[in-house]
């Protein structure tokens, strides 16, 4: 910042290119007002230059990535007292006839370092194949936490910047769907394979009232033959699995709720409780029951496609109230 | 969602839900959801999984 710019008016110049010095390009400000802001329009009004150093090692042999590497190195390795001294140097080598002083005209120094600004950007006709992994690789996602910025390009600058926080977005949107909806096809085992800690007895050690709960859950509407999920478990208290199963059969199959709706209900329960069983992939839809056929031909697997569908606004699914509860994120 | 957030359900939900599906099925839905937490629940207390090799939906909390 200088307390004004008289000289530049005297030498009839507004900007310098200066390719063998320090600062190889020295301008008077952009003539922008903005806002409460207005520019300075007459020469004695304080002014900001802008000088431009571009550090590197030209002509010595290097490659244009060691340059670029050796200029970062001294970019951060130039004290500010340097950088003033040769800001002094520059103007008043310039501007001096001109009648510039810097220790007189000199209002405040602003250094900014952009070593990260201008980082090399690999180019086709001096580099090898390798810089895409490489670039790959450095941005992969570290678990939820995707990588943007134009960094992540090699590329510093702006239209860079905005593809890569587009990716990086989609990366975090893949990796939530993959961990809410096993649908799509990605889904963890545990550690360790559980063992079942009470299955259904042998149908040959079955006790009187076990098998009347068999007889009647073959018989209603599920038609299941072999028990399976929670009623090989209940079957160890067939009193109480009688009546359960019962409930269980009026609940999914003879309820006034739409089908979409019950089997929805299922399994947004079933996840709340983390049910592997009651949540598991089922491509087929259970067999019909003869009783209620609408209603057995959604299954749990075309639940979860419900929600999915919800989620992409597919208007053949507009339960109001009840998918409220789509737009919450599970507790993992 | 809501109602196993807060264990209530707000006025505006229940008469939503109401509208939706009148009383007797509004009734039913609520038992549905009771019914299916009975069935997650002796299903993770009794360890019951999808058949052996074939992949489970959620990651298996440590006890």
């Amino acid at each position: 910042m200088t307390r004004d710019w008289k000289a530049w008016t005297r030498l009839g110049v507004h900007e310098i290119m200066a390719p063998m010095a320090f600062h190889s390009r020295i301008k008077l400000d952009y003539p922008v007002s903005l806002g409460n802001y207005r520019h300075a329009r007459d020469p004695s009004e304080p002014m900001c230059l802008h000088l431009v150093h571009v550090p590197g090692a030209p002509n010595q042999g290097h490659s244009a990535r060691d340059q670029f590497r050796i200029g970062r190195q001294s970019l951060l390795d130039t004290t500010f007292d340097q950088f003033e001294a040769r800001i002094r140097d520059d103007l008043d080598r310039m501007l001096g006839p001109g009648g510039f002083s810097s220790g007189r005209d000199i209002a405040a120094i602003t250094v900014n370092r952009w070593s990260h600004g201008y980082a090399y950007a690999p180019s086709g006709l001096y580099d090898g194949d390798d810089f895409a992994p490489t670039i790959e690789t450095a941005r992969k996602p570290a678990g939820r936490v995707a990588i943007a910025n134009s960094d992540a390009q090699w590329n510093a600058y702006a239209h860079a910047a905005i593809d890569e926080a587009d990716r990086a977005v989609r990366e975090v949107l893949a990796s939530q769907l993959k961990s809410t909806c096993y649908a799509d096809k990605e889904v963890i085992m545990p550690a360790k394979r559980l063992k079942p800690r009470l299955e259904a007895p042998d149908a040959s050690l079955m006790t009187a009232e076990q098998r009347a709960m068999c007889k009647a859950i073959a018989q209603g509407p599920r038609k299941l033959v072999k028990l399976i999920g929670p009623f090989g478990v209940w079957l160890n208290a067939p009193a109480f699995g009688e009546l359960a199963q019962r409930l269980g059969g009026h609940c999914r199959f003879r309820t006034g709720v739409p089908p979409r709706l019950s089997e929805f209900a299922i399994i947004v329960t079933a996840r709340q409780w983390r049910a592997q069983y009651e949540c598991r992939p089922m491509r087929r839809s259970p067999r019909k029951p003869a009783s209620a056929p609408r209603r057995s031909r959604i299954s749990a697997w075309g639940a979860c496609r419900i929600r999915a569908a919800r989620r992409t606004g597919d208007p053949h699914v507009r339960h109001g109230a009840l998918q409220d509860e789509t737009r919450q994120r599970p507790h993992v | 969602m809501e109602l196993y957030k807060t264990r209530r359900v707000s006025d505006r939900t229940y008469n939503r839900v109401v509208k939706l599906l009148g009383e007797p099925a509004t009734v039913e839905l609520v038992g549905i959801l009771g019914y299916y937490v009975m069935v997650s629940m002796t299903l993770n207390v009794f360890n019951v999984l999808p058949d052996p090799g074939r992949p489970v939906p959620f990651p298996e909390p440590a006890v």
